[in-house]
Parts: C-alpha cells; structure tokens; sequence
C-alpha cells in the first residue's frame, strides 16, 4: 500500500467492453504528482475510453482506481471532479452567448440548485486564482468572441477554478494552432509548478518529447509501454505505438505526362466579400503531386471547393480538365468524369453520421452504373461486395459493413474515405488535409495509397498544412497565402522557416505586425 | 433485425408503457379504474369485425399525414401543414367529381386519385420552393398555409360550392364513378356501416412504397443525404434544393390523398372542417413511429384504436369523457418526444 501514495492517481487493471469489442484490456496507468503523463497511441487504441472511465462517463467492467493510494468508485463525473479530477474535452462546454464571469461560475457542477452566487468575492477570488495561474481575462468578455485557444484556456481555468489536482487533456493540441499549443505548453508548465499532475493524450510524439515527464503507450486496447521521456526517442515511441518500425517510404521517379487539370487567372469573389481565391494559376499532370501549402484560412477549402464544383457562383476564370472546359460543371458531372475529392473536413462532407458503413462506402459514387439496376435500383449484393473488400484493402477496423461510420475512429474513417475516393478509377483526385486529425499507422498507410495512385498515373492535388507532408509526397508545390499563390517552394534550398515565411506573406508581412 | 432496430423499438414500447402508466394514474385521480378503461378500449376496438373495422377507419387518415410528415422529415423537413394540404386535396376532388362530370370509374377514379395528390402536393411544395429559393423556414409557411387554406375552402364550401337546399356546409355529391368501395365489399364479416374503404388498401401499399423507395431506390438514398445535411449531399454532388421540393410535393401529396378516404369512400362530399386535427396527429404519428412506415403503421393503428374506443367511454364511464383520448394521446406524444431519454436508457443497458 505505501508504493501507492507516491502516485496521485493509479489505475489498475482496467478492461472495458463495448458490445464484443474491448476498448481496454487489463490497462493499468500510474501517474506521479506533479508531473505530466502523456499517453500515446493509434486512434482506436482506447485512450480516451481510459480517460473516460476515471471522469466517470464510462464504467470499468473490472479493474480498481486509487487516488493518493485510497480506493475510490467514480459512477459519475460530480465524484470524479470531488476527488479533485478535471477534464478538458475537445468540443468545449462553454456557453457562447454567456460571460466569461458566468461561465467559470456556472459550469460549476459542485454549485448547488438554489444557490445565490455572490458575485463580488467570486470574481475577486477568480481573479487571485487567474493571478496565480497566469491566466489573462476580460471577466465579462463573452465567450463567442474568443478564439480556439482562449476557450481551451477558459475550459482549463474552470476545472482550476474547481480544485482540480489531476487534470485530463483529450487530444488538446488538435485544434491549435502552432502559437496557441506553445501557450497551452506554458499553461500546462504551470500546473506542473504548482503540483498537479496533467494526463496529456495526443498523437503528436514531437509534443510528448517536448513537454511529458513519462508516457505510456497503448496499442489494441492494451499498454505495451511506460517510458520516462528522457529514456525514449520519438522513434522508438512510433515503433511502440504501431508495433512495428514505421519505414519512411520513398517516392520513386514517375515521368508525369500530359496535363490533366489547367487551372488560369482562377479567382473567387463571393457577394460583398474580398477575393478568396484571386487569379490562380496551376496545371497537374499525369502521374504527378502537385502541392498546396499554406497557414489554414488563406483560401484552401475554397480552392478545394471550386475545383469540385462545390462552388459555383463568384467564380471567374478557366478550368480544363482533359481539355475541356469544366467551369459550368455540376459536381455530380465532374464525380461521373472521372474527379475524386477526399475533402478536407469529413465530418462535415464526407460521411453520413447516421449511416452504416457500406451506405457510406457509395456516397458520391451511388448512381454509378454498376451500383443500380435500370439506373434506379440498387443492387445490393455488388454494392455490398465491393463495401467489404474496400474495408479490407484498406484496413478499416472494424471491417464490418454494417458498423457505424460515425464511431469509426478518425483514422479508419479516414481510411475508408480514402478508399472509397481512391478505387473510383478517378484521372484527377483533389485531396485536402488528407491526414487531418489521423494516427500515425493510419499517416503512413494513407501517404503509401497517394503515392501509388501517383504512381498509377493520377493527377493530384493535395492541399496540406502540413509541410512534411507536402515535403513527403509532393513532385512540385506551391505556397498559398491570402487567395494567391505567392511562390514556388523549393524542396532543396528552402527550409521549414524560410516557408513559413512565404506562407505568412513574405518578409515584409513580419515587419509591419 | 439489427441492434439499432431493436433499440428503436424498445425505446418506443418503453415511452408507450410509461405514458399507458401515467394515463392510469390519471384515470384512477377521476375516479375509475383504468384497468376497466382500457379494457374498453380493447374489447371497442378490436374484438369485434365491426370494431377492426372501425379502428382500420379511423386509422386511415392517420397513416396518411403520419407518412406525409415523416416523408418531409427524411428530406430535412418539418411538415405542419399536413392539415391545410389534406384540405386543399379533398376540395379539389370535391369540386371537380361533384361538378356534374361523368366519366366511367376507371378513369374517374385514378384521375381524382391524381388531383387529390396534385392538389395537396402543390400545397406543400410551395414552402418547399419557399425554402429552397429564399430559405425561408417551412415550419412558418406550413403554419400560415394551413390557415390559407381553411380560409379557402371555408369560403369554397360556405359560398360558391356549397350544396343547395341544405342546412349542412357540405358541397354537392360527387359522382358515384367517383366513389370507392367498402371494404364490406370484400371482407363480408365487416357489416355495411362501417365506412372503411378502399383507402386504406391505397395507403397501405402507400407504406410498403415507402419503404421500398427509402431502402432500395437510388432516390430515396439521394433524398436522405440531403435531407441528413446539405453539406455532405453538396459534397457528393446530390442537389439537395430538388430534394426539398420533391419531398413536400410528395409529403403534401400523401397528405392531398385523405380526400380518397374521406370524400371519395366516406362522405362523398367535403364536409366543413371534416378533419378536426389529422394532419396535426400525423406528427404524432410520425414521431411515435420514428419515421419507419411498420413504425408508423403501428402508431396509426394505436391512434385509431383510440378514436374508435372513445365513443364507449363516454356510455360506460360516469366520471370519464371522450376528452380522455386526447389526455392518453398527449402524454403518448410527451413521451414520444422526450424518448431520447428512454433511448438512453436502453443503451446503457
Ligand atoms: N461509446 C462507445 N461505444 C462503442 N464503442 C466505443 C465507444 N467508445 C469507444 N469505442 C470503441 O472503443 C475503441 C477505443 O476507442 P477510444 O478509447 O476512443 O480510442 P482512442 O481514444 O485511443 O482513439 C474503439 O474501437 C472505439 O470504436
Ligand atoms: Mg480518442
């Protein structure tokens, strides 16, 4: 019993089923106080049905939490924030149209029904905890009108504001940008200062070695290590996480041919707005990746959207695709031409949340021929067939046709996305944030698809904001910023920073902030 | 079945044992035993042909609007205007069959089949094309609709079409090639009385379409991407805009469709303000039965069950009135709505 008070929190043995699928399988978890513990692993490996089950959303089958070395039963996250236990999710539970003030005061769970507030000591005493904390607030800001980031911090505070010594971030640093994540780095340095313990869950290894004391890495459902951080590598944590050395693959030399896409003087003004996309020029051949690179909301999903035929009004200029002109081109035309598009942001267009995955797996693609009978009927037996194959060629898990696309994890989501765009037999894919929000395995086996279907002699364009991305897979690529394309990177003489600086608008945009 | 099926299913004989529960506790604050009650309600409804009979009458009407408001559901759609829709229909095939025209049966009848579907199709798809062109919400224009069109055919069968030399607001008969059978016709045990028709053969082939153009068609596959979220039907280049316009006209057109039940099979006229709130139950219906048409077939033969059994609680219940239908119906519409509660219920399970 007294190894046990040395953590602030020990979980031991834990399994959790889901129907027949086990989310976690005798996984035990120590964390020391005061210091960070990141857990890491593909998406799927149940890490956030670990976290879950100690905020008291999901109930263990089998397995014991102690907390400072006393056996605890958390039924419910009111226990779970009694034992002095916080968690940051990624969809915020923040109230928009309410005060900063109210917010923290509010979301107070331990507030009793009936309660006055008094308001004069509760703000002076959230103000001596934002003091401590190093926290910046305009109390009676609304909450719309903060960004991303200062949400996150706001969520942060709440759980502070409510005593908390354990605190769960999910995922944190997927919605942040580069600035904000070294801000929440800060943050969490704090706590740490202040003698909490923060359990980190990301996939990012570069983060973990950057800001972790110890990390434990789960694989299927099981942990397969713990590692003090000064004793591990990035390498050996991916070789962890996908049970295998992750091999960089190389791209081999494709002699691209004729061009497939010409993209000329391209611009996209909607009504009463500035120009989104302003005077593009691109072409893509055969067998070729041509990249897009740029900082997020510089005329990307536009872009995406306009060679799609996603958008249609407030664009002037050309588009040839196999030399024909495509501007006046539904999207539905275009799909049936041979376009496919894995889109930037899937949960929002390329899946239906209610639906299976075989009724996915033909979304965009359901009035093929070959899926319907008299071009009316489906034909069930070959749509269900090719669903099955298409999940186990490209390794969703599960491979089950009749699973719900909707808790798939990202990466398998992804995966089948990819699929479904990928076996189209398309000439020309337009492919967004391909590895958005994805796990490493899933990374590799996504990029290795792009490449043969570079191979395969496929047009391609990928916009990406991840520029080892581009670096990987692109043949040429060029920086977006503000609607234009600005420059052509040079992957042999320009390095990360000097493209940064491109995306951000050059030199001169440095100055005059 | 799958697990989803059977969780929908549990859920929904949950909210109706809950709201069976409440309605007791309810019976039993009046004062009677609500075992008695709904053994009424049973026995009146269906232990006898007459009373099968009946409860396939009343719930004729109900499967309609129940189809037509689920049908606009699955285009992402609210149907209000259930009520207005059936209107316009029946005094459509009012007018036209009662005009004096006379055609032989086999034309007679599909062509007033066809108004009656036109007449309430247009009706719904003006706040679909409303929607669609100026993205203005349809539960608004459904509401003003229906308004617009008791006004109408308020007028209609008050002034210019109302049947002469009678004190009832009622419009001229309409043609017997115009009229359906009876089902008396075909099943003899149901006695001659009892209005149930044709229609109810219509819309029950009516619900196995349905089901057919949801599960196998490419249309129906195209109708619910749109109607699950616009953004992905963009996506996959499925023009969400005619899909809203298609499922109001068909939605207004299930609804146009009671004029067969009522005009063609039962009065034989449009009778004023005949309705009384079936395209309003249709929500209901809709709802209870989760836009499934078994589901919803299921719900409108509960409803009807009800209207038929209200007529022997006022005759056997000193304390109770036939108002008490609507109480149970409400709380069953309560719990049908709040069954997203039950849902989680089952599922944590
Ligand atoms: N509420 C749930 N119901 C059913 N299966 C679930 C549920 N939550 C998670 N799972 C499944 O459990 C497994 C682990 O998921 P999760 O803990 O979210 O993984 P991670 O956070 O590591 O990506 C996955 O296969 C996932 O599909
Ligand atoms: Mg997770």
């Amino acid at each position: 019993m007294s190894e046990l008070r040395d953590y602030a929190l020990k979980m031991n043995n834990i399994n959790k089923k889901f129907g027949d699928s086990l989310a976690n399988n005798q996984v035990s978890l120590c964390v020391e106080k005061g210091k960070i513990h990141a857990i890491v692993g593909e998406n799927g490996a149940g890490k956030s049905t670990l976290v879950k089950i100690l905020y008291g959303y999901h109930k263990a089958d089998s397995g014991d939490i102690y907390i400072n070395g006393n056996k605890v039963a958390i039924n419910n996250s009111e226990q779970a924030i009694g034992y002095g236990i916080g968690m940051v999710h990624q969809h915020f539970m923040l109230i928009e149209a309410m005060t900063i003030l109210d917010n923290i005061v509010l979301g107070n769970p331990l507030l009793k029904l009936g309660m006055v507030i008094d308001y004069k000591s509760v703000r002076s005493k959230i103000n001596a905890l934002a003091k401590e904390y190093n926290f910046t607030f305009q109390l009676d800001d609304k909450v719309d009108a903060l960004g991303v980031g200062s949400k996150q911090r706001l969520e942060i505070f709440k759980t502070i504001y409510r005593k908390t010594d354990i605190l769960i971030l999910d995922e944190p640093t997927s919605v942040l940008t580069k600035v904000e994540i070294k801000d929440l780095f800060k943050i969490i340095g704090i706590l740490k200062k202040q003698g909490k313990s923060v359990i980190i869950i990301t996939h990012k290894l570069g983060e973990v070695m950057e800001i972790a004391d110890n990390v434990t890495v789960m694989r299927d459902a099981k942990v397969v290590a713990n590692r003090e951080i000064k004793n591990t590598s990035i390498a050996e944590l991916a070789g962890l996480m996908v049970g295998r050395e992750i091999i960089a693959s190389r791209k081999e030399e494709v002699i691209a041919g004729d061009d497939v896409l010409v993209v000329e003087n391209l611009t996209y003004q909607p009504q009463k707005s500035k120009k989104l996309l302003d005077n593009i020029n691109l072409r893509i051949a055969k067998g070729e990746i041509v990249g897009i690179a740029g900082v997020s909301g510089n005329g990307q999903p536009e872009l995406e959207q306009v060679l799609t035929g996603m958008i249609k009004t407030g664009v002037k200029g050309k588009l040839r695709y196999r030399g024909v002109n495509i501007s006046q081109k539904t999207t539905a035309e275009l799909r049936s031409s041979g376009l496919a598009h894995i889109p930037s942001d899937r949960n929002k267009w390329a899946y239906i949340n209610e639906w299976v995955n075989y009724q996915n797996s033909i979304l965009g693609y359901h009035a093929k021929r070959k899926y319907n009978i008299a071009s009316c009927w489906f034909n069930f037996p070959v749509i269900k067939k090719m669903a099955k194959s298409l999940l186990d060629k490209y390794k969703v898990t599960p491979p089950s046709i009749n699973y719900s696309t909707k808790s798939l994890s990202g990466g398998n989501q992804q995966k089948l996305i990819v699929g479904r765009e990928l076996d189209s037999n398309p000439d020309l894919i337009i492919i967004a944030e391909p590895t958005h929000g994805v796990d490493i395995g899933s990374v590799e086996f996504i990029h290795g698809k792009i490449l043969s279907a570079r191979k395969a002699g496929k047009a391609i364009l990928l916009i990406s904001s991840e520029l080892s991305e581009l670096r990987k897979l692109s043949d040429r690529s060029f920086v977006i910023c503000e609607g234009k394309i600005v420059d052509e990177i040079n992957w042999q003489k320009d390095d990360d920073q000097s493209i940064g600086i491109k995306m951000i608008g050059g030199a001169n945009a440095i100055k005059r902030n | 079945m799958s697990k989803e099926s059977l969780s929908v299913l549990a859920t929904t004989l949950l909210s109706l044992v809950a709201a069976f529960f409440v309605s007791a506790v309810i019976i039993l604050i009046l004062g009677e035993n609500p075992v008695e009650v709904f053994k009424v309600f049973i026995v009146a409804s269906l232990f006898s042909w007459d009373g099968v009979g009946f409860t396939l009458f009343y719930m004729t009407p109900l499967l309609l609007t129940g189809l037509s408001v689920s049908m606009a559901f699955k285009g992402g759609l609210f149907n209000i205007g259930a009520e207005g829709q059936l209107y316009m229909g029946s005094m459509a095939v009012a007018i036209f069959a009662g005009s004096g025209i006379n055609l032989p049966f086999y034309l007679m009848i599909p062509i007033c089949i066809l108004l009656a579907f036109l007449a309430g199709g247009i009706w719904g798809v003006i706040p679909g094309y409303l929607k669609v062109k100026f993205g203005s919400h349809e539960v608004i224009n459904t509401i003003m609709l229906n308004l617009i069109a008791y006004g109408i055919c308020n007028y209609l069968v008050v002034g210019p079409f109302k049947r002469q030399g009678d004190q009832i607001l009622e419009t001229e008969f309409i043609a017997q090639s115009a009229r359906v059978f009876r089902l008396n016709k075909i099943i003899p045990w149901i006695s001659e009385s009892v209005p149930v028709n044709f229609a109810l053969l219509l819309t029950i082939s009516l619900c196995v379409g349905y089901w057919y153009f949801f599960h196998k068609m490419r249309y129906g596959y195209e109708m619910q991407v749109s109607g699950h979220s616009s953004e992905v039907a963009r996506y996959a280049g499925i023009n969400s805009g005619r899909y809203i316009i298609l499922s109001m006209f068909i939605a207004g057109g299930l609804a146009g469709l009671v004029a067969v039940h009522e005009v063609m099979g039962f009065r034989y006229t449009f009778h004023d303000n005949f309705s009384r709130g079936v395209g309003f139950m249709g929500i209901a219906v809709a709802l209870l039965g989760r836009n499934n048409p078994l589901g919803i077939f299921m719900a409108a033969f509960l409803f009807g069950m009800m209207n038929r059994g209200s007529l022997f609680i006022d005759i056997n219940f000193d304390k109770l009135s036939n108002d008490l239908v609507i109480v149970v119906q409400g709380v069953i519409i309560l719990f049908a709505a709040m069954s997203g509660m039950f849902q989680k219920l089952v599922r944590s399970k």
